[in-house]
């Protein structure tokens, strides 16, 4: 692996890869470093609601016409990430219809096409719909999953001659002169450390860009914003319903693959608590109590698990619930604002602008490097999304089973799937149709190593059954077709298991708790993985 | 319709106490919505993981149910549990003096009590009674670890080779996706021409070893499945548990069926137990969810856990459904977030008096009592003593219930 770059990117989010993905575009060389796997930080836990812009169209103009432009954009580029439900927003009996009004012309004004439909028609709409409601309005909503758009941008920063690091850890800037030429990282697996060098640094850390650039020497006064979603058992509703008033808590409701996603919550939280978030109890009740505002069937839906995010809010004053900070784009050239050379900050913005956020930050990494290139990254399909009808044959069963999900998950690149014998169309996980086929996929081309990564690329275990069903059958294969020793598969596996249910606990009961006991029972008691035996290793 | 005893539930804890209560010539009814523990069943039952089980259970706190009984009732009642089983033609192995070992999935050993017969297993914990194994499983059937289980025996000190087999109705099984697990294989082994086939292959590539070990699939219908394969290879088969479904899991609890209806047990399949009546405090009639109403003398409710359906979580707190029955639960969380530590709920259980009569209100039913996973007070994961506590706990209600 080269030691020299023009481009080193620290942070493997949605930003993270869409800055690797627009340099090598550009013929400029890049290293992405991650200290875990892709989009494990607030990109993969957030509603993945692919927005409008509406939501933002009435307190920060900006933010909705980025929005609107980048949906569209990733309708194109991201087809196989995108799902085209659209939404509605739609005003309750104590909402009133006053901000409608205001709401709509907003929308219009900011490029979003936002009509008027009555009751009625939005019932017909979406029957999930809380009856009651006194008014709605349609706009281009979607969902789009942030694993996948990711795991794209990558495939692509790939093809394109840029390096991956995941697993490794940035543990110094290197300084010399005042300015920033390179990193010394630790391998987090292997431990072995290592130094690569760089003309520019970015980070592009979230909310831990803060800690980077701090080894800097650089202070960038961030706000952590968390915010806590739930994930529903089934598809509650197929159109993203949003509440039709000043954005609050818990007012967005978004269907992805087979499940639905209530949220968020904001509140303002300690920096030690980002790396270890969890659901309160409270946090629960706010998000059970407002989701139910815009479905009531939510009430009485199995809640699969609950997760959060820390939005890296950049602070311009101590706003505590974090919410009236503008979301728009922040980059920073640390050689203007702190007289650091060679080091770049791209912070705020949101998932839907992640592309935005990567080209503004490679427009000021050409100036600094005088290379002349254009940005091509709204144009350029993404891998899984080069064949003309990647869009249309996600939303259309062409086939059955495994072959179909793998297609909704990969797009065109699912062709590179071998489900050419019995063997290989094997299902490991039933609820969402991985098959083993998928898994070797998963493991040869898109950069897993264990199985949360394989859950983030192909979604196994994240069904129903949370993996009690499939994370030992996952194990096994991924253990023959990785070559790991059974020692690290299994470790690996309780590892997994334990995941899962740190999103359960929060909402443990009914179901969810009976799905906990079976997944103890299984894992703690048949398979005795608390004893793990370590005269293997 | 009128019964002596009507049972709430369908597993290990109720088919027990049914038999023994039968076999007592009483009329007894089980209510059961037809699922069960048993279907993810280890292939053994555990008493309670300590080197020395019966002197572990004397320094229990008053609250766990082998308190209530005590380690000599607890040692009689599992020898008798021993008996019934083998009645209803589970064969077993294991005392209460020691645990042995099973091997799970993982390939690794487990403490437990008794071990069906045929399961791999391990007398003293670090390494197992054979020497040689040669491990035969299904191409393509992925709830068989074989690599975990050849590196964890290997690294035992057993020599293992791994080999896979294929039989013309597994590759057409193998077309739908989800038709390779393990209830369809033991069904497969079920025919002679495939157990003939599978024996040839087994005799061929076998070689020179102390034992074969395939998936715990041998057989669904038929129960001699194991030792016809043994005759045809002159070798001597054993298995290791799968995941779900646990096929032997569903053989015992068809056994226990079996037995418990040839003592002229009725069994309401597919039934929910819904509501209750009274009269002068005691317990009259259960309705099930079919609407059907049964008189009895005595109830018992065996209807376990949250899993089995015996006890319901909403966000408020945990009830029993049936009887309304007083539950106990831990203080605080009823959940901690790292799974493997202890987890409160699963002590979560009904109150009841020393001799398992259900508190309602505070007060003890004379005619209603409980057995099983609904019981709290201990953690069957944790403590291995789920089984123990199951069959134990079952037979002293049975007895208390004869005794009446």
């Amino acid at each position: 692996m080269n030691k020299q770059y023009d481009v080193i990117i620290i942070g493997g989010g949605a930003t993270g890869a869409g800055v690797a993905r627009d340099c090598a575009l550009r013929g400029i060389k890049a290293l992405l470093i991650e200290r875990h796997d892709i989009a494990t930080g607030a990109t993969g836990r957030n509603h993945g609601l692919l927005h409008s812009g509406a939501r933002y169209a009435v307190n920060d103009r900006e933010s909705a016409e980025e929005c609107i432009k980048e949906n569209m954009i990733l309708r194109r580029i991201a087809a196989h990430c995108v799902e085209d439900t659209g939404g509605i927003f739609i005003s309750l009996p104590e909402d009133g219809l006053d901000f409608q009004a205001k709401f709509i012309e907003s929308c219009l004004a900011a490029g979003i096409s936002a009509e008027a439909i009555d009751p009625k028609q939005a019932i017909a709409l979406e029957p999930s719909v809380n009856p009651s409601l006194i008014g709605a309005v349609k706009v281009p909503d979607g969902s789009v999953d942030p694993f996948r758009l990711t795991a794209a941008n990558i495939l692509d920063a790939k093809l394109h001659g840029a390096d991956v690091l995941t697993y490794t850890l940035v543990e110094e800037l290197i300084i010399e002169s005042g300015k920033v030429v390179g990193v010394k990282v630790v391998d987090t697996v292997t431990k072995e450390r290592s130094e690569y060098r760089a003309s520019i640094t970015v980070n592009a850390c979230g909310i831990w860009g803060r800690d980077l650039a701090a080894k800097a020497g650089v202070t960038i006064n961030m706000l952590p914003a968390k915010g806590a979603l739930l994930v529903f058992g089934h598809r509650v509703n197929n159109v993203v319903i949003n509440r039709c008033r000043k954005p609050a808590d818990a007012d967005i409701l978004v269907p992805g693959d087979n499940i639905t996603v209530i949220g968020t919550t904001s509140s303002k939280v300690p920096f030690d608590q980002c790396d270890d978030m969890y659901v309160t109890r409270e946090e629960v009740d706010l998000l059970l109590r407002e989701g139910s505002m815009l479905a009531p069937a939510l009430n009485y839906t199995r809640i699969l698990r609950a997760y959060a995010g820390v939005r890296p809010l950049v602070a311009s004053d101590d706003d505590p619930s974090g919410r009236s900070v503008s979301r728009g784009i922040v980059v920073l050239d640390h050689a203007t604002r702190d007289g650091v050379e060679g080091f770049v900050t791209i912070t705020g913005g949101k998932l839907m602008t992640y592309r935005l956020m990567a080209e503004w930050t490679v427009d000021l990494i050409c100036k600094k490097l005088n290379i002349d290139a254009k940005c091509t990254t709204a144009e350029a399909l993404l891998p899984g999304s080069t064949t003309p009808d990647a869009g249309c044959k996600r939303t259309t069963a062409c086939f059955s089973g495994a072959k179909s999900s793998a297609f909704y998950r990969h797009g065109d690149k699912a062709q590179q799937i071998d489900h050419s014998t019995a063997a290989k169309r094997a299902l490991v996980c039933e609820c969402e149709q991985v098959s083993v086929g998928e898994v070797e996929y998963a493991v040869g081309k898109l950069g897993v190593t264990n199985l949360v990564d394989l859950r983030r690329r192909t979604r196994m275990g994240m069904g129903t059954c949370q993996g009690s069903l499939c994370a030992a059958r996952a194990a096994a294969v991924m253990a023959t077709t990785s070559g790991c020793s059974s020692a690290e598969a299994k470790s690996n596996l309780k590892s997994f298991i334990a995941e899962r249910w740190k999103g359960m606990s929060a909402v443990a009961w009914g179901d969810t708790l009976r799905e906990g006991e079976l997944l103890s029972w299984l894992y703690d008691g048949v398979c005795d993985l608390s004893n793990l035996n370590t005269t293997e290793e | 319709m009128r019964y002596d005893t009507v049972i709430v539930g369908g597993g290990l804890t109720a088919l027990m106490c049914g038999i023994e209560l039968a076999r007592n010539g009483r009329s007894v009814a089980l209510v059961t919505t037809g699922h069960s523990s048993l279907h993810f069943s280890s292939c053994s039952l555990g008493l309670y993981n300590a080197a020395e089980p019966l002197k572990a259970i004397e320094s229990l706190p008053q609250s766990h149910p082998y308190a209530k009984l005590g380690a000599e009732a607890v040692e009689s009642y599992a020898a008798r549990a021993t008996e019934i089983l083998n009645i209803a033609g589970i064969a077993t192995n294991g005392t209460t003096e020691a645990n042995h070992y099973i091997v799970t999935p993982m390939g690794q050993l487990r403490q437990c009590w008794l071990s069906l017969d045929g399961a791999l297993t391990s007398h003293n914990g670090k390494e197992l009674d054979y020497k040689s194994v040669a491990l035969f499983y299904p191409e393509g059937f992925l709830d068989f670890y074989a690599q975990f289980i050849c590196d964890t025996l290997g690294a035992m000190g057993t020599t293992v080779t791994s080999h896979t087999f294929s039989l013309p109705e597994l590759v057409v099984r193998r077309n739908n996706q989800t038709e390779m697990r393990s209830i369809q294989v033991a069904r497969a082994l079920d025919k002679e021409e495939n157990l003939r086939a599978l024996a040839s292959i087994i005799s061929r590539e076998a070689g020179d070893v102390e034992a074969v070990v395939l998936p715990a699939t041998l057989g669904f219908d038929h129960a001699d499945v194991r030792q016809r394969l043994s005759r045809m290879t002159d070798k001597e088969i054993l298995y290791i548990p799968t995941l779900l479904t646990s096929v032997e899991g569903v053989k015992a609890e068809r056994a226990l069926r079996r037995t418990f209806e040839s003592m002229g047990g009725t069994i309401f399949m597919g039934h929910t137990a819904v509501s209750h009546t009274t009269e002068e405090g005691l317990i009259a009639s259960v309705t099930t969810s079919k609407g059907i109403t049964l008189t009895a003398e005595e109830f018992v409710l065996a209807s376990g856990s949250f899993i089995g359906g015996g006890l319901a979580a909403d966000r408020e707190g945990v009830t029993e459904g049936v009887f309304g029955a007083d539950v106990i639960v831990s203080e605080g969380n009823q959940t901690t977030r790292d799974i493997f530590e202890p987890q409160p709920f699963m002590s979560c259980g009904v109150a009841t008096d020393g001799n398992f009569k259900v508190l309602i209100g505070g007060k003890a039913v004379e005619n209603l009592y409980a057995c099983g996973a609904i019981l709290s007070g201990y953690n069957p994961v944790k403590e291995g003593c789920g089984a123990g506590v199951a069959v134990t706990t079952a037979l002293k209600v049975a007895d208390d219930i004869i005794n009446r």
